[in-house]
């Protein structure tokens, strides 16, 4: 079958046009105004408090770290505990190099930069910005933050700057400042780990995407 | 209610307002002693009592089979049969509903008649949310039943369309002295009875009421009451068929109207008693 | 196409609730299910200050939103042009497969793999890809199990909760080499599952998904999931294809995030899924993955029709399942008997919308009008309403039986003329008193109904109205 696909999509666009214009339409400016709309508020003070609590009901686990030079130690003691091989992909070293100069991986890791490719038991990523209100860390699709290094590895160890939480849903599409025409590909918005219901009603994590989610919380030093 | 004037109901809250009984089909048909009770709890709540002689039925079953042109004429030959009176009071949720709810909707085009309607749905009420909303109304207890257990089957529309589900309790517990309230496992789900529903799929509408027997074997109730007539049917045939003695009469339960045990006028045998035409299907 | 006809079964939704009633498995499946969706939803809103408030705010943005439908579908396909993807529109499901088969040969695609999609649905695009020769997978689990076994989803966001866990082994059985692995706990079926589509996602050439929503001013796609397999699907193959319909777009992020707030809570009782993500387009040029063509497929197919009429509020629906959870009678019979794809309170208004209100008469009178749908829908759809005007609807159109046409026409006139009621009611009466058990009414015009109920009258004196009559006229009489 062969459609002029360019030609068949004026033809339905305009049918499907025609009949959203409303026959009232009149009254209705050109650029419509969204009525405001109310947010949860949140105390500022206790961000990280919160999310913690949220955090912890979608079973994930937590480490705080003060410094980024610990990373290296922690992953591969998550992975002797839970992972079946030493294969972490993440394309964060650099940056992670750049702030600590000094940070070394240890041994048995194996580092893989570039997309997951389902080879790899961990992942290891860098979240751009935490919700409190939801206990979510959001990752956006770049060089640095592949978007297959959050699905396909069975463990994500995501690093979370505490000073990245913000309030809300609302926030965070605010700090991300996203326009239209430069938007990345991908922001994914992760609460968990994967999980599943869909067997009687049973909760099952680890459906396709990683059995686990781990976060390793970098807090300033008090 | 909104459109009432203030003086004009502090009034009527001061002398004995008029109410006119609107006693409904099915309580009409199957339960006067439901009507009777209704008249002596209003009595007792200072009012007159009047019993329209020409009443019949709000129109539910036209408006909700598609009868929409005839439930508007019946709504209107219903409002003007109610509208001089103080209070119109009904011992049903689903037809106070049908009244407070939706005659003013069937009137959305005709703003004369659509006055009409709303100021009769103002001055509508479900009995127990009119003695003890409206009235405030000091009810007499008895100690009738004494030491047994009563549930309270939430109405569909008395919960949802009225949000009618604390009058009911605390009139139980104010009257019925000694008598004990259990509340069923689930007050939320629907008896199945749902009028006409329960022809045009009476298979479902038995598997539902069936579930609502379970819960009420579970909750160890022995008097089941229930302000409208249809979910009391629908409970009755069905606690009636699980609980039949060798004589074909059942002593398990006693179904009722909850005015009937509000104004301990209990001498109408129970809803679940009359089984003697049970057929049994094989 | 093949498609369309076929598969809509809703004419038989009598035989088919009544056969549901009696298949024992599916009702254990049911029965489990029962209660589950309904604590989790109830624990979820009591979780928070005001699900009230949610609501109102959700229900701002669709109302704003529907009454200006045009411009944000405008703004997102500019938007979707401006991230360097395309959006195409379907009027109808074939048309939807027609461009989706188009995009799927020009890229010479041989597997897909999709993540859910209820439009995708409406137009059995698997099948019409099946038969040009495309092989397709579903990713979702529930999808996947009922793709196994050849069976349309019945439930919205929870494809197969009619199956129990030893028929979903039973396919697995049948379709995987198992050896003689034993897959008898809940986990290890997960795990088989994740195994087997494990490549597929890996060796899939394009990748189709839903939206939950679209979003105008950023021209992207949200997809809300709990198992990953969306984003798997987004992300791998070198074509990702969206299928929406008209009535997913919100203006910007901040409305979709009042709409989050309500989605999963209504749907599966949680705060928010595991995985909230937004699409779009194809990937830029620093990217390390995802796919070079990015195709949004817009629906109509009946929808802009509800517009301006007495169903429009049907298009706030967010399809969160919690009118289909909460109902009496889908909890009873399942999502199969609607016999379409949309099943409960919301397939009972959509079906006879978007297909044929002939072909599905029974689904709009299979609602005991409890309210329960309306009293939990996060967007405040008044459901009962609509199905009673879709009642008025076949009444107008001679669609339901003469016999109760005539016999509601002759009691709503007798409800006006009190005379002839109440000796209508006393002659009722009188039958109802001397029927015996084997009048004819009891055995045939409404024995399914005497078989579960009786009619019981309270004594012997009459109606009330004769009763009360009789005593006025006693007490008069007395005072003389
Ligand atoms: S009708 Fe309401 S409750 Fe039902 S699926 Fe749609 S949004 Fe959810």
């Amino acid at each position: 079958m062969s459609i002029n696909l360019k030609r068949f999509n004026r033809i339905n666009r305009k049918k499907i046009f025609n009949k959203l214009e409303r026959v009232d339409k009149g009254a209705v400016p050109a650029i419509p105004k969204r009525p405001p709309l109310l947010h949860p508020q949140y105390d500022i003070e206790s961000l990280t408090d919160i999310f913690l609590s949220k955090f912890s009901a979608s079973a994930a686990s937590f480490q705080s770290i003060d410094s980024l030079t610990l990373v290296p130690e922690l992953v591969l003691q998550y992975a002797e505990q839970h992972a079946s091989d030493m294969n972490v992909v993440t394309n964060i070293s650099e940056v992670l190099q750049k702030n600590e100069p000094s940070l070394l991986w240890p041994e048995p890791l194996t580092l893989h930069h570039g997309p997951a490719n389902g080879e790899q038991s961990i992942g290891l990523s860098y979240a751009d910005v935490g919700i409190a209100e939801t206990g979510s860390i959001v990752l956006i699709s770049s060089k640095k933050n592949p978007t297959s290094v959050n699905f396909l590895p069975d463990h994500h160890i995501v690093i979370l700057n505490e000073l990245d939480i913000v309030p809300n849903i609302e926030m965070m599409w605010k700090k991300l400042s996203l326009v239209a025409g430069s938007m990345p590909r991908a922001i994914n918005i992760i609460t968990g780990p994967s999980r599943t219901a869909d067997i009687e009603q049973t909760i099952q994590l680890g459906a396709h995407g990683p059995r686990s989610l781990h976060i390793l919380l970098l807090m300033e030093p008090a | 209610m909104d459109e009432v004037a203030p003086n004009a109901s502090q009034d009527l809250e001061r002398t004995s307002p008029h109410v006119a009984l609107f006693v409904t089909c099915l309580v009409n048909q199957f339960r006067p002693s439901a009507a009777f009770a209704s008249i002596k709890l209003l009595e007792q709540a200072g009012c007159k009592v009047s019993v329209p002689k020409a009443q019949t039925c709000c129109g539910q079953p036209g408006y909700n089979n598609g009868l929409e042109k005839e439930a508007i004429k019946t709504a209107k030959s219903v409002i003007k049969l109610l509208e001089d009176h103080d209070y119109v009071v009904v011992p049903s949720g689903s037809c106070t509903g049908m009244i407070t709810k939706h005659y003013p909707k069937l009137f959305s085009d005709d703003k004369v008649w659509h006055k009409k309607a709303t100021k009769l749905a103002n001055k509508t009420w479900e009995l127990c949310q009119f003695l003890v909303e409206k009235r405030k109304a000091e009810i007499i207890p008895h100690i009738a039943l004494s030491g047994q257990k009563v549930t309270y089957h939430d109405s569909c529309s008395c919960k949802r369309e009225l949000k009618n589900t604390e009058a009911p309790r605390q009139l139980i517990q104010k009257s019925c002295k000694g008598a004990s309230l259990v509340e069923l496992k689930d007050t939320e789900t629907c008896c199945g009875f749902g009028g006409t529903f329960s022809t045009k799929f009476s298979d479902i509408s038995a598997r539902l009421v069936s579930d609502k027997a379970s819960d009420i074997k579970d909750s160890h109730a022995n008097v089941i009451v229930s302000a409208d007539l249809g979910c009391l049917i629908n409970i009755a045939g069905i606690t009636a068929r699980q609980h039949i003695d060798s004589l074909g009469y059942t002593h398990a339960y006693e179904v009722r109207h909850i005015a009937e045990i509000l104004a301990d006028n209990r001498d109408a045998p129970s809803m679940s008693y009359n089984t003697t035409s049970i057929i049994t299907t094989d | 196409m093949p498609s369309t006809a076929p598969h809509n079964q809703a004419a038989f939704f009598r035989a088919k609730s009544s056969d549901a009633l009696l298949d024992d498995s599916l009702q254990a499946a049911l029965n489990h299910a029962k209660g589950g969706f309904i604590k989790k939803r109830a624990e979820a809103i009591a979780d928070v200050d005001s699900f009230e408030s949610y609501k109102q705010q959700a229900q701002l943005v669709k109302n704003h939103t529907i009454n200006n439908l045009d411009y944000y579908l405008h703004l997102f396909e500019q938007n979707v042009e401006k991230n360097g993807g395309q959006v195409h529109w379907a009027s109808t499901p074939e048309q939807l497969n027609n461009i989706i088969l188009h995009i799927c040969e020009r890229r010479d695609a041989k597997t897909v793999t999709k993540g859910k999609s209820m439009v995708s649905e409406e137009a059995y695009l698997n099948a019409s890809l099946e038969a040009a020769g495309i092989n397709v997978t579903e990713t979702d689990l529930g999808e996947y199990i009922i793709q196994l076994a050849k069976e349309p989803p019945s439930h919205i966001i929870a494809p197969a909760i009619h199956k129990t866990r030893q028929q979903v082994e039973a396919l697995f059985k049948e379709a995987h080499d198992l050896g003689d692995r034993q897959l008898d706990r809940i986990a290890e079926l997960v795990d088989e599952a994740r195994s087997q589509l494990r490549q597929k996602f890996l060796d899939a050439d394009v990748g189709i998904t839903g939206a939950n929503m679209l979003i105008a001013d950023t021209g992207s796609a949200m997809i809300v999931t709990n198992e990953g397999n969306g984003d798997l699907t987004a992300t791998l193959p070198k074509v990702h294809i969206i299928t929406a319909s008209i009535e997913k777009v919100v203006p910007d992020l901040e409305s979709a995030s009042a709409i989050l707030r309500v989605l999963a809570r209504s749907a599966t009782g949680q705060a928010i899924t595991s995985y909230t993500s937004l699409f779009s387009g194809p990937r830029n040029v620093d990217d390390l993955d995802g796919p070079d063509e990015f195709h949004v497929v817009i629906l109509d197919n009946q929808r802009s029709q509800m517009l301006n009429g007495p169903y429009e509020d049907m298009l706030k629906c967010i399809r969160c399942g919690a009118c289909l959870n909460h109902c009496p009678v889908y909890s009873t019979v399942g999502g199969h008997a609607y016999g379409w794809v949309y099943p409960g309170p919301m397939g009972a208004v959509l079906t006879p919308l978007m297909t044929s209100l002939k072909q599905s008469k029974d689904l709009p009178n299979a609602s005991t009008f409890c309210g329960r749908c309306e009293e939990v829908c996060p967007m405040g759809i008044p459901i009962p309403e609509m199905l009673r005007q879709l009642r008025n609807q076949e009444h107008k159109e001679h669609l339901t039986p003469l016999i109760s046409r005539l016999s509601l026409a002759a009691y709503m006139w007798l409800t006006r003329h009190h005379r002839l009621f109440h000796w209508a009611t006393k002659l009722t009466h009188w039958a109802i008193r001397n029927a015996t058990s084997n009048s004819i009414i009891k055995t045939r015009l409404l024995k399914h109904w005497f078989e579960a109920r009786e009619l019981p009258l309270d004594d012997e004196k009459g109606t009330f109205l004769t009763q009360y009559d009789k005593i006025i006229k006693s007490t008069v009489k007395g005072q003389q």
